[in-house]
This record gives C-alpha cells, structure tokens and sequence, in this order.
C-alpha cells in the first residue's frame, strides 16, 4: 500500500515551470503539454538517470531520467546545436549539468512559493534501475523536440526545520 | 592578457566558461573542480579574476570565496550557480563576490560581468 501524496501542488507546479524554463527557453526545444501523475513507491527508469537530493525546509529527491537518445539531443542543444553521438566523458558531464540546471531553476521557483531549498550535486546512474523510496513519487512528464525526459519528485516539508 | 581561474566540478561548464573567455582574449589561468582546489590555486597563481561556482564537493563556493578574500582582500571573484534564488545572490554578494551569474546563460552574460569587474 503506498502512502497518499503530501506533496504541495504548488512545489509540484514550480518545478514543473523549472524544467519547461530550462528545455524550452535554455535549450529552445518546444514542449508538448503534459500533466503529472503520481508513480507510488517505486518506479524503473530509462537508460540514463540524474539524481539529486533536496534539502531545506523542504527534504527529498528529484531524479530525472530520459532514454540515451534524448540525453544526446538535449547535450547536443546544450553544447550550441552540436550532433552528438556518444556521450564522453564530456557528454556525462553535461547531462548532469542539465540535471543541476533544472534542480537550480526548480530551487528558484520553489523560493517565490516560500520553501528554500538546496541541491546536492548531481549523481549518474546508468541503465535502467528501479528505484523505491518510502515515500511516493510523482512523476512529471516532459515531452520535446529531443524525446521524453521523466522528473520523477519526492518532496515533503522537512519536519526538523 | 587578464588571466582567470575557473571553478566549477562540472567539466563541462568549465568547457563552456573557457570557450567564452578564451574567444574574448582572456588568459585561463588554470581550472578548478571543487572549492579547496580553488583556494589553493588561487594562493599559487595570484590570477586577475575567478569564476566560481557555489554548489561543489570538498568546499562549496561560498566558503572558498570567503577564504580566498580574507587572504586576498582585492580579490576579484564573480559567482557562477544553477542556484540562482534571491537568498544564494545576497549571501555571495554579501560574502565578497563582484557579481552573481544563473546558470545557464549566454555568452553575452558572461563577457558583460566580466569587463564590468575588470573595469
């Protein structure tokens, strides 16, 4: 039985505009409309993985995973439009960068609804995993130009702050 | 030639901050990938400015610009985060830091706080 969401509409909504901020406006990839869901405990990701812990009056995980085809694409946009066709050791960095990007906007907009966040850098994980947590996981889905990338988001009010 | 050392653990966006400053003239003093690094590198070479990032293993950008002023009081560092929230801005601007830049951002962004710190 997987516990209800306690997460706050609002914070679900800032990081969502983050993540669109980041690919649309950043990236200039255009993005489809999409709602979130909620995934539960547990969910498999795609080939490539980027997870963040979340620490502030808010505590948990943004993990954001995409297949290796649209982690080309969007290390392809990030590098000015270049075709990319193996991720090198640069191309690991820059997918985790985009990661950052997307959890530093996301710590942004979650400060205009009055919860201060931090970001612990970024870590890869590399094919595809399932990944539980205790608490549930909602899922937004982000569908551009470059592919399907998945922000799944466990985040609820840090109960010691 | 003003030279700079640039801090960031992401290798990539040390890549992207070299290209910019390079393409404009700027000597690269030498690369960094964490906050301790950054101190040491900067004691050894002295360099006319420093592009710091803020979230880092080892010692975050805050603490390394921090130890790098009370050492080097004229030291010219401009922050360089994902972080970009009211509070990180004021904490840097506060700490020292010459100007604050969101990552990700344009080259112009980048050359426009540069020649305003270099004056």
């Amino acid at each position: 039985m997987s516990a209800a969401p306690q997460m706050n509409a609002q914070h679900v909504n800032a990081i969502k505009n983050a993540a669109v901020i980041i690919v649309n406006e950043h990236l200039g990839l255009q993005i489809e409309k999409s709602k979130p869901y909620v995934s539960g405990n547990q969910f498999i990701s795609s080939d490539i993985s980027v997870l963040m812990g979340v620490n502030g009056t808010l505590e948990g995980q943004i993990i954001c995973t995409m297949k290796e085809q649209t982690a080309l694409s969007i290390v392809g946009s990030m590098m000015g439009g270049m075709n990319v066709e193996t991720l090198d050791e640069m191309g690991w960095s820059a997918i985790q960068e985009f990661g950052n990007w997307v959890a530093g906007k996301a710590a942004s907009e979650l400060a205009k609804a009055e919860a201060v966040i931090d970001i612990s850098p970024p870590v890869i994980n590399e094919g595809k995993s399932t990944f539980r947590m205790e608490k549930t996981f909602l899922t937004i889905p982000l569908t551009s130009d470059a592919g399907e990338v998945l922000l799944h988001v466990s985040i609820t009010p840090n109960t010691d702050k | 030639m003003a030279s700079v050392l640039i801090v960031d653990d992401a290798s990539f966006m040390r890549m992207m901050i070299k290209d910019i400053l390079t393409k404009n003239e700027f000597e690269i003093a030498g690369e960094a990938s964490n906050g301790q690094e950054a101190v040491d590198m900067y004691n050894e070479m002295k360099p006319d400015l420093v592009t710091m990032d803020i979230t880092m293993p080892e010692k975050d950008g805050i603490a390394a610009l921090k130890e790098i002023l009370q050492q080097h009081a004229g030291a010219k560092v401009i922050m360089c985060s994902a972080m970009g929230q009211q509070s990180m801005v004021i904490d840097a601007i506060q700490a020292g830091a010459k100007d604050f830049i969101v990552k990700p951002f344009q080259a112009d962004r980048v050359m426009d706080a540069v020649q305003k710190v270099m004056g």
